[in-house]
């Protein structure tokens, strides 16, 4: 295989010293087990790929693909080391080199043919019923919000509404987020960027708000690597903490789950809670992991989609923290659905996106 | 490994336990050392019996067989050098009794030191352990004799060890040792199980004593002027005489290295010294006017205890983020791990130090100590790129003096690692005299050599071999 991408990867490669103390957080290992599954564990195996002393077969990698991109080891890692670049790195150098899997291959035709990767036919115009038009505020809804939880884009277009912000809806393509976690090239992030980035300027909009981690985490991370930004991207939970919102009393137990692509990758933990804060008569209570420390919800870095059970016994571990209220908030469709799977039959904890709550709450006009 | 083989071991933990998978074997050919050496397959056994049967087919078929905990160990114990099998022990990890009345529990090796704490804390009880506590196991701390920065007032693992279960390399399931926190009964065998790094059985249960948790702790940072002063002060406060918890020595190196990384704005000075007392409400107030007053006796800058934990947090956090520090101190250079326990008898740190920094500017090689002075010993960090021969031949030399330098103090080569592969030439000759011992010893439980072979005194190579990373020569 070639390691084109690995080789820009080498400083990491060796900066890991192998001392295990990622196995302490990494969801994955928690689940699977083996010493290969760990971030330790596939920063092994990239070295083994990098230097050739290994070939990419099927179990190794199985294992590079066992990983949610959740960061939570380089916040455990004494030497800091950067698995989640590393492992996006192996991926790419992977796809470069014609070895995915048919799940993968699906999801980057669909985003390259439909602008989705769920394989919708439907275009966001044709699923909201609103036309692009001239707006100093933009809504990118993301995929999972259009075409999977509608109700999370529903929640914040009425939200707009009943602020009486003039506010547009756009011509978006998929973000490239999974393009970029599954290991696709640049070329495909950048096509994605493109067009998404030409969509917002056609609107003129200054603030483009976002209701998905991962699409928020390409447009302050990624993006900026292709070309400068005219606009400014911000969570719509951001957004929400600085407005004056009305909002009526909600006597329940809530507790809040940073989405690591937001949490970790961006360092937005405040407003969320900032927002949760604003709601009269809410008690508010942190899971023991949370904010720096949050373990994942296990549906990132394409795991969902290769590895629904692990995927799922991560959400369980997770909502089993999440116990202690009646309600578990997040702020990313992609979390939501995913802690969702987690929940025990038995429990009566609900799941749902800040935004969902946000707009039952708000008073209208 | 004969696919036979394969078979019969396969009946032993069943398909599930069994991997020869390239991802398997590449994991489990290295640990947190600098070697490298795959294995044939990885079984995860679950219980003693299922331990003995790999055992006695291993001696009956003659294949190695090499013990795993959580794989944290640093000097290459857990690396398969002859091949064979690794046997990850994490399945294995039941709290299986706990006798509080008693002060002991009885625990499987794959116990995670702080899972046990986190039980333990339930009774305010505690096991001291290294600072991998947070994933190492209790198996791999016993075989290593492991210990952290606490070891100056609380011990090592070998001081909590009462009693094991160990399945010898024929095969047999032997008991050592007992459930009381005295016995003179003869041959302390369950004692000489602690630092055998898997050389001698596979260590299946273990009787642990445990410890009161302190009811109170107090942590204080005091800056030298000099290295001596700082050195000056620990043999002071030790003599005096007060044993704090901890006490942590910092040289200028690591808090550059801080600084630049982290901005902590840690003072611009030759030493410092991070403090711990622990105890009674009433015996830490004590202590604290103690430790002041040595510190400013022994020419402390400053000298300041708080018992807000924000503040101790903060306080530590400077001790924490210096290993992350010293991985970005340099772009090309990275932290490697060579010379990383030495101790040398408390009153020798200063000089040992200077040593370790004259010898760091002789080979242009940067070298970063650091170490529980507490205790006298002392960790170094080589930073160097691990991919260049021109680095790892001034790493040899310079690692080869700083031992020499450690043994002309007095001191081990090894405080709380263990030997190893890594340590292994230098331990032969510290410990010249105790060699012919130990290898009767091993001889005789292990006559054909299957557990965890050619580590300790039994390794013929130089340290820097069987490497993990690809060297170039330039």
């Amino acid at each position: 295989m070639q390691t084109d991408n690995l080789d820009k990867w080498k400083k990491e490669l060796v900066n890991c010293t192998q001392c295990g103390f990622c196995k302490d957080v990494c969801p994955i290992f928690a689940d699977v087990e083996w010493d290969s599954s760990v971030a330790r564990g596939k920063m092994a195996l990239c070295y083994g790929l990098y230097s050739g002393d290994i070939e990419p077969d099927e179990s190794v990698v199985e294992r590079l693909y066992q990983c949610t991109t959740c960061a939570d080891c380089t916040r455990r890692c004494p030497s800091s080391t950067d698995v989640v670049g590393v492992v996006e790195a192996v991926r790419k150098d992977l796809v470069a080199s014609d070895i995915m899997s048919p799940t993968h291959r699906k999801i980057a035709e669909s985003i390259a043919t439909l602008g989705n990767p769920f394989g919708e036919d439907q275009s966001r115009i044709e699923i909201f019923g609103e036309k692009p038009h001239k707006a100093k505020i933009a809504y990118f809804t993301g995929c999972s919000a259009a075409y999977r939880n509608k109700e999370i884009a529903e929640a914040g277009l009425s939200i707009l509404k009943k602020l009486g912000v003039d506010y547009t809806l756009l011509d978006e393509v998929c973000c490239g987020s999974v393009l970029g976690r599954l290991g696709f090239s640049d070329g495909n992030i950048r096509r994605q960027a493109e067009a998404n980035v030409k969509a917002i300027g056609d609107t003129g909009a200054e603030i483009v708000l976002f209701s998905c981690a991962g699409c928020l985490r390409m447009f302050r991370k990624e993006y900026p690597q292709f070309m400068e930004l005219p606009f400014k991207a911000l969570h719509f939970i951001e957004w929400l903490s600085e407005q004056e919102i009305p909002l009526k009393p909600y006597g329940k137990r809530v507790t809040y789950h940073d989405p690591c692509h937001i949490g970790r990758h961006l360092g937005v933990y405040d407003a969320p809670r900032d927002v949760i804060n604003k709601i009269p008569d809410v008690e508010f209570v942190e899971m023991v992991d949370n904010r720096e420390s949050a373990r994942c919800c296990g549906g990132g870095g394409g795991v969902r989609a290769q590895f629904p059970e692990i995927s799922k016994n991560i959400a369980s571990k997770r909502v089993d923290q999440a116990e202690i209220a009646d309600v578990l908030l997040t702020t990313c469709p992609f979390c939501v659905n995913n802690l969702a799977l987690g929940i025990d039959e038995s429990s009566k904890l609900v799941v749902k996106d800040l935004l969902e709550l946000v707009d039952e709450l708000l008073e209208d006009g | 490994m004969e696919k036979q083989i394969i078979d019969r071991l396969r009946e032993v933990v069943g398909d599930d336990n069994i991997r020869t998978t390239t991802a398997e074997l590449y994991a489990y050919s290295t640990d947190a050392g600098i070697h490298r050496s795959m294995p044939d397959a990885v079984l995860r056994p679950k219980n003693t019996e299922e331990v003995a049967g790999v055992v006695k087919l291993a001696n009956e078929l003659l294949f190695p067989v090499v013990p795993r905990g959580a794989g944290t160990a640093l000097c290459g114990h857990s690396v398969p050098v002859a091949a064979g099998v690794v046997m990850d022990l994490q399945r294995m990890n039941a709290i299986k009794e706990l006798h509080i009345e008693d002060l002991y529990v009885v625990v499987e090796p794959g116990v995670i030191h702080k899972d046990l704490n986190a039980k333990l804390k339930e009774y305010g009880f505690f096991i001291p352990g290294p600072s991998s506590g947070n994933v190492a196991n209790i198996g791999g701390m016993v075989a290593t004799n492991a210990s952290g920065g606490n070891a100056v007032k609380y011990g090592a693992t070998r001081d909590y060890v009462l009693g094991m279960e160990v399945v010898l390399p024929t095969g047999e399931i032997a008991r050592f040792g007992s459930r009381t926190l005295k016995n003179s009964a003869g041959y302390q065998l369950e004692k000489l199980m602690c630092g055998m790094e898997g050389t001698l059985g596979v260590i299946t249960e273990v009787n642990l004593r445990i410890t009161p948790l302190p009811e109170a702790t107090a942590v204080a940072v005091a800056v030298f002027h000099t290295l001596e002063d700082a050195g000056r002060c620990v043999s002071n406060i030790i003599a005096y005489p007060v044993i704090p918890s901890g006490l942590e020595l910092m040289s200028r190196v690591c808090i550059e290295a801080v600084n630049k990384a982290v901005c902590l704005g840690l003072p611009d000075e030759e030493a410092i010294l991070l403090i711990e007392v622990d105890g009674s409400s009433h015996d830490v107030k004590d202590q604290i006017e103690k430790v002041t007053e040595i510190c400013k006796g022994s020419g402390s800058i400053s000298v300041d205890f708080t018992y807000d934990a924000e503040r101790k947090e903060e306080l530590w956090k400077g001790r924490k983020a210096m290993i992350p520090a010293l991985s970005k101190y340099h772009d090309d250079l990275v932290t490697v791990m060579l010379a990383d326990d030495m101790a040398v008898p408390m009153s020798k740190v200063p000089e040992a130090v200077k040593a370790f920094q004259a010898i760091s500017d002789k080979y242009d090689i940067i070298i970063a100590s650091y170490g529980h002075s507490g205790d006298g010993n002392l960790h170094t960090k080589v930073l160097m790129d691990p991919t260049r021969q021109s680095h790892w031949d001034q790493a040899e030399k310079a690692v080869s003096e700083i031992y020499e330098k450690v043994m002309e103090l007095g001191g081990t080569i090894t405080g709380e690692h263990g030997v190893g592969m890594t340590k292994a030439p230098f331990f032969l000759r510290e410990r010249e005299s105790s060699l012919e011992v130990m290898k009767v010893i091993k001889k005789g439980l292990d006559p054909n050599n299957i557990m965890n072979p050619y580590k300790i005194m039994d390794w013929e190579e130089n340290f820097i071999a069987r490497l993990r990373y690809h060297v170039e020569s330039e």
